[in-house]
């Protein structure tokens, strides 16, 4: 059976809104920028770029859309537009047909080119968020605005594609006030696809610790040697279908090569199988045999566990009749309900 | 050059950064990750390109005295253009204005740029156009009429937009003056966490960082940082959003720590080669080669003029 991971980049499960959550340790972008290459063909692309350079991101986005740019990344606060690309600079890129300057300072710009783009042509589109961290971290009611007007706007077939890096702080976790929720999980919340990037090699070691039932204490670092390999990642889905079932499933992609396609996999083939705490107990209890290693023999055969089950012990047979107790009461009982205890002499 | 061991781990061609990158190095406080910058500036500066070096953290004498060491001499290389020295640490408080009323306003100084002289003669010749877009020049503090006045002054201004723009003028006068296209740029800052101290939003330190790595790129150079990434710095949110917001930014990102088991004598801490979220997207997009920036963690020892890096277990205490 196709796993949930494979059926969402292959478009068999329809998804508004898909959010893929990273962390330093393992980027998302990859998987992505996967899932963007898999749009299907009618779909115009908005590229919405906070993070990367637009021309790094479309020598990644495989597939001849038709494809806008909102460069949020050569001008992120206005201070200089002299880094912003022109059109013609993506002249070596096909099917590019405009390229819109935004800086992060007002995200409402933002949302209104989304909105005139969306309104000017008739098509499905798919929009393409690469870092939705860098909108958080300026305002985050106006991301969420941004988020929820787009979502009202696009036809049914069309989708959303969001990267988010839940580490970063947003620019709520600046000034802490207990009574907004935490950005990350609200953005959850809306999602009708929710992407957790995990490394593989973190998980490995955690089932490693699992598993010898110690917790080796970690030094503190940002990012460890292991962070960001490119052969592999372990992704949580969530997944929100329109009749309102949930699925939940745990996914891995692997590549052969650095360049080469996604295949996406059982996450136990890849870490190997997770172990079940309970059936660890159940297992330690059977693999310990008392009798292992005794000088006589404690063990039955098959003839004699048959015969000593078929024996019929003699309490067995007492068993069989049903007995009663008859009490005939004499001159010197008497029942008193009050005291129960009136015959002894206390 | 540098420190020859190090150079087999490092992603550079004839000892330098591959151009239009940006390295970032992380320390802590109780490894401090220095002496990496000496080692690319007197790169840099031996294979006579042009280096821009933001002191934030330390004064022109300690990095002047250190590439004596490494064998370089830095202010012949400034006498020759080829290395400046921007004095954030004396330079960008506004303790060094008498007068706190004294700071000109940016739209201020762009009017009355013009009529103001700039601090060295030298420069004035050379670039008469800068001095209107420098905003933040003034001649009345006591460090700009100081003997030893450097060619740039900075002062401390609420938008560090003007910071930016005054480097902005640096960078573009050093290569307007050497041939760009020969030679490339290094643009040193040390260190990031200094700004978020000064009282800068982590927000425009980390944009900050993002103009300076586009503006480098256009000029054929690299950007190198440095920024603290303490477990204590950690609980702090800006500290704990600027070194994130750098790892997410950098193509390479080398990590300076003590050693996981404490101090030791010929070991004094350990540096790991990182692969950061960017790197993973250059690697897909087939722009770097496979064992180009292999991830790895290297121990090192500080020797008086020379840094000897070894694989772990390899130190020559031990073998």
């Amino acid at each position: 059976m196709a796993t949930i991971l494979e059926k969402i980049l292959m478009g068999k499960e329809p998804s508004p809104f898909i959010l893929v959550k990273d962390t330093l340790e393992q980027s998302g972008q990859l998987l992505g920028l996967q899932l963007l290459s898999k749009t299907p063909k009618d779909h115009v692309i908005i590229l919405v770029c906070a993070e990367d350079a637009p021309d790094r991101l479309l020598t990644l986005v495989k597939g001849e859309h038709q494809k806008v740019i909102i460069d949020c990344y050569s001008n992120p606060l206005g201070w200089t537009s002299e880094f912003a690309p022109s059109l013609t600079e993506y002249k070596s890129f096909s099917n590019v047909s405009s390229v819109v300057s935004c800086d992060l300072r007002n995200i409402r710009k933002v949302s209104k080119a989304i909105t005139e783009i969306i309104s000017n042509r008739c098509s499905n589109f798919t929009i393409y968020f690469d870092s939705l961290s860098q909108l958080l971290i300026t305002s985050v009611p106006n991301t969420f605005n941004l988020i929820r007007s787009t979502t009202g706007l696009l036809a049914d077939n069309s989708r959303i594609i969001a990267v988010h890096h839940e580490d970063v702080p947003d620019a709520d976790s600046f000034s802490p006030d207990a009574s907004k929720p935490f950005a990350s999980n609200s953005l959850a919340h809306i999602a009708t696809t929710l992407i957790t990037v995990k490394n593989t090699e973190a998980i490995r070691l955690e089932q490693e610790d699992l598993r010898k039932g110690i917790v080796a204490a970690k030094e503190f670092c940002y990012l460890t040697v292991h962070g960001n390999v490119w052969n592999s990642a372990v992704c949580e889905i969530e997944h929100k279908r329109k009749s309102g079932k949930v699925t939940r499933e745990t996914n891995a992609y692997h590549l052969e090569s650095p360049t080469g396609d996604l295949i996406v996999m059982n996450v136990w083939d890849l870490v190997g199988e997770m172990p079940d705490i309970e059936r660890l107990d159940l297992e330690e209890s059977q693999t310990v045999d008392p009798a292992a290693n005794l000088s006589f023999n404690l063990n039955l055969t098959e003839e004699q566990r048959k015969a000593k089950n078929d024996t019929v012990l003699p309490y067995l047979k007492t068993q069989e009749s049903t007995g009663a107790i008859y009490y005939e009461p004499d001159a010197a009982d008497d029942f008193d309900d009050d005291d129960p205890d009136d015959d002894l002499t206390i | 050059m540098g420190y020859a061991s190090l150079e087999p781990h490092l992603p550079s061609s004839h000892a330098l950064l591959p151009p239009g990158t940006y390295l970032s190095i992380s320390d802590t406080q109780a490894s401090d990750g220095n002496f990496l910058l000496h080692h690319f500036i007197s790169n840099y500066i031996k294979a006579d390109h042009n280096v821009v070096l933001v002191g934030l953290a330390g004064i022109l004498v300690h990095y002047t005295m250190v590439g004596r060491k490494l064998g370089v001499n830095l202010t012949t290389a400034k006498t020759k253009g080829t290395f400046y020295f921007v004095d954030g640490l004396t330079q960008l408080t506004d303790y060094a204005a008498p007068n706190k009323d004294f700071l000109i306003k940016p739209t201020e100084a762009k009017q009355s740029g013009e009529q103001r002289p700039t601090t060295s003669p030298s420069q004035s010749a050379t670039t008469p156009s800068s001095s209107t877009s420098r905003p933040t020049q003034r001649t009345a503090t006591p460090v700009a009429t100081a003997p030893t006045a450097l060619p740039v002054v900075l002062s401390y201004s609420p938008k560090l937009l003007d910071f930016y723009k005054v480097l902005e003028d640096l960078i573009k006068n050093t290569v307007s003056k050497n041939n760009v296209k020969e030679k490339q740029l290094c643009l040193i800052l040390d260190d990031l966490s200094v700004l978020l101290n000064c009282g800068w939003p982590c927000r425009d330190v980390m944009g900050l960082v993002r103009y300076l790595k586009l503006l480098v790129a256009k000029f054929n150079g690299s950007l190198i940082t440095l920024v603290h990434a303490d477990a204590v710095l950690a609980e702090e949110v800006p500290q704990d959003g600027l070194v994130k917001g750098v790892f997410y930014e950098a193509d390479y990102i080398i990590d300076v720590r003590d050693l996981d088991s404490g101090g030791s004598r010929d070991v004094h801490g350990q540096l790991s080669m990182l692969h950061g979220p960017r790197y993973l997207l250059r690697q897909r997009a087939g722009h770097v080669k496979e064992n180009d920036w292999p991830a790895l963690t290297l121990h090192y020892k500080i020797l008086d003029n020379n840094v000897e890096v070894f694989a772990k277990g390899y130190s020559s205490g031990v073998l």
